[in-house]
């Protein structure tokens, strides 16, 4: 008996050190890139570091899934990257809250994204979650936003799976380039994500997209409260490393 | 190299691991277990396949690991539909290397039987050489009654390809007259698939330092911890997985709440669902998978019969 707790007392200690040794390191990751931002501040402006972080990068995602968990996002956070992801020519960002939250809260974050960074969002004919991003002079970026919740999930399937069903047509024609080709069709449709940010200590799908996630990458951003531009720079260098063989 | 080892631990890793176990402990584990060919290029193995080689004998000593620390099921991934596009030699002799290590897992039936060891194996198997097919549908089947542990081994297998399978097999369902369109659920999708015996993994770890999935499990992640070790495969050891175990038991709490907020989502039934209908053809799905298995096995008895038979003919000749 008492050897027993002697060992789960010991279980909790690790667990609690380890909470503490997190929390240090986020503190001081957090309070050093605000000083170097701080530093660096006068020196070079966004634009200038996500255009050497473009030159630099051997590649950039086309379509960046930001997987919002239990650690809530600011509106501040969420619209630095829509801007800067516009900046380096990022074609599609989709934000996926599994709690349904941020869809919810949709209305306040398209009035602070026009407020704050003059960004319009135009949704599109077909789905009011799913839109193009418009500069404030009416001039329409080629980047469109997302705003997933997991009704993006396996749902999409089985809603894929009845109307194929329902076709009664036969199955040999059945294959993986013919659901792709299907799921491309619906109104719902979202791009392959190529790279999946996270924001809390751990790395889950959260049911989202099960369909188009087989080659996304997924990378932490660390940040203390909210994201600046170093934290995401930071995650387009890893990402830009990460070499994809396709099975080979 | 064996398939079923005795435990290797030392005093100090056995202690960690009944302190670990204080904790929650992963029901279900995934492993994707990469950086086999780094491994061998890395420490200047005489070839590729040494170091496919040096993972198989990590894998039968990684399962070790999983039962002292007591994780029940483990899925691994051993081969993709997509590893298909390596050289031919690669990939021949990748194949030769399952055929040799299943033919000593049949060897070894009668400890897998003591131990209670059910091996499954998840994918594809009609993309395999049937020789292979024949001798992995007789370790299923060998083993199929066990369930003290459980290791499933995805072989010739993708994601995609499992879900375009179950759907497959589910408008056959619907065109058959065996289902009706409204019975068809998430659920009933994960119910067709390969893996459809096992949870969801609890936890999915790969190495190598890759940070993607690949095309494995993605149906069966939404709410797995997945956990990247910067590790090469044949270079993993307890503390690895215990760090992965660590890492799971900080995390479960943010789980147990994503899986109440996901669950939300579910489509409810249509008011048409027969749920007896849909377990008629769940458990007729299932007894076809088996008679498919025995199919094979007799297959391959009847063909083993006939080439002694033959050798027995020719000697007598001769």
């Amino acid at each position: 008996m008492f050897s027993g707790d002697y060992r789960y007392y010991l279980w909790k200690t690790v667990h609690i050190l380890m909470f503490i040794v997190q929390q240090i390191v986020r503190s001081y990751e957090g309070i050093k890139s605000n000083v170097l931002r701080f530093c660096s501040k006068n020196v070079k402006s966004e634009k200038f570091l996500i255009g050497e972080c473009k030159q630099m990068c051997v590649k950039i995602p086309k379509h960046i899934v930001l997987i919002l968990g239990e650690r809530r996002l600011d509106f501040a956070s969420i619209s630095n990257i829509i801007a800067w992801s516009a900046l380096a020519d990022i074609k599609c960002i989709s934000v996926y809250d599994y709690t349904g939250i941020f869809l919810d809260k949709r209305k306040q974050f398209l009035k602070y994204l026009e407020k704050e960074k003059n960004l319009y969002y135009d949704p599109s004919s077909r789905n009011i979650t799913q839109g193009s991003i418009v500069y404030k002079n009416g001039v329409r970026h080629s980047m469109s936003l997302n705003i997933l919740d997991p009704r993006h999930s396996k749902f999409q399937m089985s809603e894929l799976c009845k109307r194929l069903a329902q076709r009664g047509e036969s199955t040999h024609e059945l294959n993986i380039n013919y659901i792709d080709k299907k799921i491309s069709e619906s109104d719902q449709y979202v791009c392959d994500p190529e790279l999946g940010l996270y924001f809390d200590d751990v790395c889950c799908t959260f049911g989202l997209l099960p369909w188009q996630l087989r080659l996304t990458e997924f990378v932490k951003v660390n940040f203390y409260s909210t994201i600046n531009i170093t934290n995401f720079l930071d995650a387009l260098y890893i990402y830009s490393k990460c070499e994809q063989r396709f099975g080979k | 190299m064996s398939w079923v080892r005795d435990s290797n631990l030392t005093w100090i890793q056995r202690f960690a691991v009944r302190v670990i176990r204080c904790g929650p402990i992963p029901e279900h584990v995934a492993f994707i277990m990469d950086g086999n060919r780094r491994f061998a290029t890395k420490t200047h193995l005489k070839s590729k396949t040494d170091g496919h080689v040096k993972g198989f004998d990590k894998l039968a000593e990684a399962l070790q690991w999983c039962l002292d620390v007591g994780i029940k099921e483990v899925t691994v991934y051993a081969f993709s539909i997509e590893n298909f596009k390596r050289s031919k030699d690669e990939v021949e002799t990748l194949i030769q290397l399952a055929k040799e290590k299943f033919a000593k897992l049949m060897e070894e039936k009668d400890k897998l039987n003591e131990r209670g060891i059910c091996i499954r194996i998840v994918g594809n198997m009609s993309m395999l050489p049937i020789e292979l097919q024949q001798i992995m549908a007789e370790a299923i089947l060998l083993t199929k009654d066990n369930c003290r542990a459980i290791l499933n081994v995805a072989f010739a297998y993708t994601s995609r390809d499992e879900i375009t399978e179950s759907i497959r097999s589910i408008c056959n369902g619907v065109n058959d007259k065996e289902l009706d369109v409204d019975d068809i659920s998430e659920e009933l999708i994960r119910r067709c698939m390969y893996t459809n015996k096992s949870p969801d993994p609890d936890l999915l770890v790969r190495t190598s330092g890759e940070s993607r999935l690949s095309d494995f499990m993605l149906y069966q992640c939404s709410t797995t911890v997945i956990y990247f070790s910067e590790t090469l495969w044949p270079e993993f050891t307890i503390w690895h997985l215990l760090g992965a175990i660590i890492y799971y038991q900080q995390n479960k709490r943010t789980m147990s709440v994503a899986r109440k907020h996901l669950n939300n989502y579910v489509a409810k039934p249509a008011p048409n669902t027969d749920s007896e209908r849909v377990e008629a053809f769940v458990n007729q799905f299932e007894k076809r998978r088996i008679d498919h298995l025995e199919n094979l096995v007799r297959n391959a008895k009847s063909n083993r019969s006939f080439d002694i038979n033959e050798s027995n003919e020719n000697e007598i000749s001769s």
